[in-house]
């Protein structure tokens, strides 16, 4: 046996091994850990929020949790842009009670 | 074009962009669905990040909601690390601001050990078996 293929069987193939639980690990389950929320690390997530669908008349289904999230979208960001003016109005609804914490 | 519009347009609802996957949001349409249901108070979930002072962007989302006097908001942001539950006059009534404390704290725990999903389903069943029956 030659240099060269003692070189290709004893280096060549663990590498190619080493190189292929590499990209399983870090190539499809890089991607998935990724949605997760971990403490301290930042949230990039663009903002949701959820309203239950009866609300909207629809049964509940796959399709219908989708259009409930959408809809909903669109009262968040006005929400979100004029936060500062519409600060009275919360002034109407000083009843609301409810809880705050933190972690 | 409201973005639910827009997700007709593209096929792909916006929501599976958004830090949940598709299990996570079937568990917690359905624990919505079900606190509806059963107590008849209108439960939203809002999970963004809030303006400060973040008391008064919570109300004021849920001032937003359809029939406010019996909406209860919880609104989650990861980013500040901080829960508001923000209850209507009325919903207050089901709903005492200690029992409220309550679900916020074992939220809370949920949040600080990475579980996000797991904090909110479980916090929603929390409040609505609070509420009790309509």
């Amino acid at each position: 046996m030659s240099i060269a293929e003692t070189l290709l069987i004893f280096a060549g193939i663990p590498a190619a091994i080493v190189a292929a639980v590499y990209a399983l690990v870090y190539g499809a389950g890089g991607r998935r850990a990724s949605k997760r929320y971990r403490p301290g690390r930042p949230f990039a997530f663009a903002p949701v929020w959820f309203v239950a669908a009866r609300e909207h008349g629809v049964p509940a289904s796959p399709t219908a949790h989708a259009v409930t999230a959408g809809t909903a979208k669109p009262a968040l960001e006005a929400g979100g842009t004029d936060a500062v003016g519409d600060e009275p109005v919360t002034v109407q609804y000083g009843e609301t009670g409810g809880a705050s914490d933190s972690w | 074009m409201t973005a639910g519009e827009a997700a007709k347009l593209t096929g792909r609802p916006e929501v599976l962009d958004g830090p949940f996957t598709t299990p996570q949001l079937l568990r917690l349409d359905e624990a919505l669905r079900l606190a509806e249901d059963s107590t008849g108070l209108v439960f939203s979930v809002y999970v963004g990040d809030l303006d400060e002072p973040v008391r008064g962007h919570a109300e004021k989302l849920h001032a937003q909601l359809g029939r406010v006097d019996e909406a209860v908001l919880v609104a989650v942001s990861p980013n500040q690390r901080v829960l508001e539950i923000v209850t209507g006059a009325r919903a207050r009534k089901r709903i005492p601001d200690r029992s409220a404390k309550l679900a916020a704290l074992s939220m809370a725990a949920a949040f600080g050990g990475g579980n996000l999903a797991g904090g909110i389903v479980a916090g929603i069943s929390q409040l609505a078996d609070q509420a009790g029956k309509e």
